[in-house]
């Protein structure tokens, strides 16, 4: 396991020992030439993780781009300011309103820190131009482009404040930053009107280098002697990915013409034959096949590719070379280990109609229908075979701990995993884990066990039984999907869980309601329990949105401090295996500021030579608080299936052909 | 102990971290492959012998260079597929498909006309010529990519092509996108006919050019 998790956390891990300078502001998650704004200039879908490093300042930055003019940032910033810390979270959105012309330039408009006039909450609007590989930048500035960054703005208590969006002071700023063309060189200059601890006006000036493709290191400096090191990592997941060792293409497809019926035509036996020889060459596997009357009835999975369209496709192709003439259907079930999700029915006539045309997707599309997996079926010439098994595994995780640090602390732990499957539906697993960077300092447990506040009571220094339950997944109906978990779900809570999911393949959209009964745990041993129980009921609704694999998910319901909360994650699917989104909450009983999150999955097949469908994933804030919390580690249904809604598969349907 | 094993695990796990570094960089941010090519060698006397259309195709993004048999001919283009089922589908002597070559052409329209698909003589080709290439995305509409292109005619010379030697005119074609993409293509058309011998054609920002060797043309009365 440890290849499969370390690949980007190593970066922000091995950055965490830089040395640097003292106090400024910093990273706002939007585009910026060091610490002034400036005009987003990416393409679509680009994204990058930042951490700006200073003796009195550091913040973890996310930044994604929907669209080539829009970008929203999540950024965690902490100030230490000698006599304490204080952290934020900021959520940020630029918007280039006009796009530069042949003399004109471009105007922008931003808002760091949106519904929050803490500290670091600012707002901007600008005008660039970019002349060969300069782009210059001159603008107005409020907030943390205007004053000490220690003053408050507002005195605004709502949830969600905006009485202070673009009023008070402002300042001017003007910056530019140059691609030098040589080695990964950029060069940036700026001026603010902001006045600093050393001067009324700041000039800064940095330099960033390429380490490799993806990865670039700055260093930065300021006439208020502050000085910092700031790393980034940029991808795209929409870039066309070239597949280096690549071994094979696939199989050509051949139309079922009317001359085929008059040549002998094969058995189910013999089509089956030829179908492992081949889809073996491709690691895609066959755990189900029947063919009765006039169609072809399959379960496949591939272990290296992500694209399900893709996978279908190559199997429509070996198909169409093996299937009798009067096969008129292939049907490919999609399995996600405890469940056969959708039957993807493929017409062939349709399919040969589509094959080699400029349209060949939309066309293959077309051609192409959803039904939910009967609950029984006839019995095909193989059938899903399943042997009980144990895996198990070391997994070291690093991450900022919001939790146990208040100053953006890197953490590694590393979990000893173990599983026993009774069947593909029913599990035992067990993680015991260890936190060998950044312990915690033990507080006295409260009086009065905490939903989530208390975690720094638990005892640190020592390996710990992270979690240990059973978990049972079975559908009701084709369309009813549910599980019961019992045992211990998290470091804290141990209990029994129930779920139910209703899902039509056909629909964009999937309903959940998960009842949780739990205990807390207790504060010094592997075992045992508090004086103290809660119970949750939460309703979820899963939908994608719109095109381009967006999504949203909305949690209502009872939480853990008995409170009524509201969970909203946005977020975009690349049918790659790449995702990408935000999340924020609402709490009747929490009267501060919303908490932003942020996580972000990349694929294996991206980050190993050896490929894989499943990814590393980084996630950065989320629930800390005590209220808009609930359990985890019970196994949500939906975790499971996302992979197989219908708009993820349209997603990728331009790869069908691939 | 419990500390050492785990100080141990840490270890391993750091010293993974440069090389998981590098696999990122290889892998997902696709930075220019250092590959070397591989070319085939030809038989050319077994393709005559069996009377076999056939192409050598050569992929520098993946250093592969292989053998296509014509296979097939859909909407009158011809398929050609290696034993490892790489492919390129020739329209005339144009590119109009690609598929395990790198990042896969989906299709190339083009202008009426186009003398690379009608297999004008060198000399009888239009000023301009413009073509649309068709590429995977997102969804099930493929991305395009228009491209204008001028083309030069050069001197007369001979090629060797698969133990052959061909008499031929080369033609340069320079050709611009709308996103600022530019490329070349050449082809060494038989000074007689005007059929493709041998070109080297852009099939994708990515893919970049792919050449292809006529070993022996497709004849649809054979």
């Amino acid at each position: 396991m440890i290849p499969k998790t370390r690949a980007f956390f190593c970066a922000l891990l091995l950055s965490s020992s830089l040395s640097s300078g003292v106090i400024a502001e910093g990273v706002g998650g939007l585009s910026q030439a060091i610490d002034t704004p400036r005009s987003a200039d990416s393409p679509a879908d680009e994204l990058s993780i930042a951490l700006d490093y200073r003796e009195d300042y550091r913040a973890l930055a996310f930044t994604f781009q929907p669209s080539d003019r829009f970008e929203i940032g999540i950024s965690f910033p902490t100030y230490d300011d000698g006599s304490g810390s204080s952290s934020g979270n900021e959520l940020s959105f630029g918007l280039r309103l006009l796009d530069e012309s042949r003399y004109g330039p471009g105007l922008s408009v931003g808002i760091v820190g949106f519904g929050s006039d803490d500290r670091g909450s600012g707002e901007y609007v600008l005008a660039s131009k970019t002349i060969g590989a300069v782009q210059a930048s001159i603008g107005l500035g409020w907030g943390r482009y205007a004053q000490n960054g220690t003053d408050a703005r507002g005195d605004d208590d709502g949830v969600v404040r905006t009485d202070h969006l673009f009023s008070g002071d402002t300042e001017s700023f003007a910056n530019i930053v140059w691609n030098t063309g040589v080695s990964g060189l950029v060069a940036a200059a700026e001026y603010s009107g902001r006045a600093g601890p050393e001067a009324d006006e700041t000039l800064a000036a940095s330099l960033s280098y390429r380490i490799l493709d993806g990865f670039s290191i700055s260093g930065l400096v300021n006439n208020q002697g502050s000085a910092g090191i700031r790393l980034q990592f940029d991808a795209n997941p929409a870039r066309p990915f070239v597949q280096p060792h690549i071994t094979r293409g696939p199989y050509p497809y051949i139309e079922n013409r009317p001359s085929a019926a008059n040549r002998p035509q094969p058995d189910a036996q013999q089509v089956l034959t030829v179908l492992q020889e081949r889809l073996e060459k491709e690691n895609i596997q066959i755990n189900r096949f029947a063919m009765t009357g006039n169609a072809i009835d399959m379960t496949v999975y591939s272990r290296t590719d992500a694209v399900y369209a893709r996978v279908i496709g190559r199997v429509a192709r070996v198909l169409s070379a093996v299937a009798p003439a009067n096969i008129t259907t292939f049907r490919i079930t999609q399995n996600t280990g405890a469940f056969d999700s959708n039957v993807i029915v493929l017409d062939r006539a349709g399919l040969d109609n589509a094959v080699g045309r400029v349209d060949a997707a939309a066309l293959a599309w077309d051609s192409t229908s959803f039904e939910a997996s009967p609950m029984t079926r006839a019995t095909g010439l193989i059938e899903p075979a399943f042997k009980p098994r144990l895996t198990y595994g070391l997994s070291p995780v690093f991450k900022a701990d919001f939790i146990t640090s208040d100053t953006l602390e890197f953490t590694g732990t590393l979990n000893a995993n173990a599983r026993y499957s009774f069947s593909p539906q029913t599990f035992v697993s067990g993680t015991v884990g260890y936190r060998f960077l950044n312990q915690w300092t033990q507080t006295a447990p409260p009086a009065e066990p905490q939903p989530r506040s208390d975690f720094t009571a638990y005892e640190p220094d020592k390996a710990y039984l992270e979690s240990l339950s059973v978990r049972h997944r079975f559908r009701l109906a084709p369309e009813l999907y549910s599980r019961v978990s019992a045992g211990l779900f998290e470091r804290a809570y141990g209990g029994i869980s129930g779920e139910v999911l209703w899902r039509d393949p056909e629909q964009n959209f999937a309903l959940g309601l998960e009842a949780t009964y739990v205990q807390k745990r207790a504060y010094d041993d592997w075992f045992g329990f508090e004086d103290a129980d809660a119970t949750t009921l939460i309703g979820s609704i899963y939908a994608n949105i719109g095109q381009n694999g967006n999504f949203v998910i909305v949690d209502a319901g009872q939480h853990l401090a008995g409170d009524f909360a509201v969970g909203l994650t946005v977020g975009r699917n690349y049918s790659n295996g790449w995702r990408i989104a935000a999340s924020t909450g609402w709490s009747e009983d929490r009267n501060s500021a919303l908490k932003f999150g942020a996580e972000l999955a990349i694929p294996l097949s991206w980050t190993s030579v050896e490929g894989g469908n499943s990814a590393t994933e980084l996630s950065v804030g989320g629930q800390s608080g005590d209220f808009g919390s609930r359990i985890s580690g019970t196994g949500l249904l939906y975790d499971e299936l996302r992979r197989s809604d219908k708009r993820r598969i349209e997603d990728g349907f331009g790869e069908f052909w691939n | 102990m419990i500390r050492v094993v785990f100080a141990t695990s840490l270890a391993v796990a750091l010293s993974g971290c440069l090389e998981t570094l590098v696999q990122v960089r290889d892998a997902v941010l696709n930075p220019d492959p250092e590959v070397e090519m591989t070319v085939p060698r030809v038989n050319r006397k077994a393709i005559e012998d069996a009377d076999l259309a056939a192409v050598l195709m050569l992929s520098p993004t993946i250093g592969i260079g292989t053998v296509g048999i014509a296979v097939q001919m859909r909407d009158g283009r011809i398929i050609y597929n290696s034993n490892e089922n790489r492919s390129v589908t020739l329209e005339g002597g144009l590119i109009y498909s690609t598929l395990g070559l790198g990042t896969n052409l989906q299709a190339v329209t083009s202008q009426n006309n186009d003398p690379l698909i009608t297999e004008a003589r060198a000399g009888q080709w239009p000023a301009k010529v413009t073509r649309t290439y068709h590429f995977s995305g997102r969804g099930t509409a493929f991305d395009k990519i228009v491209t204008t292109c001028t083309n030069q005619t050069s001197t007369r010379a001979d090629v060797e092509i698969a133990s052959a030697t061909r008499d031929v005119v080369a033609v340069v074609e320079t050709c611009q996108a709308d996103a600022g993409i530019g490329f070349n293509n050449i082809h060494y058309l038989d000074a007689g006919t005007g059929r493709l011998w041998r070109s080297i054609q852009w099939t994708g920002p990515v893919q970049g050019n792919i050449q292809i060797d006529v070993i022996e043309q497709f004849d649809p009365d054979a």
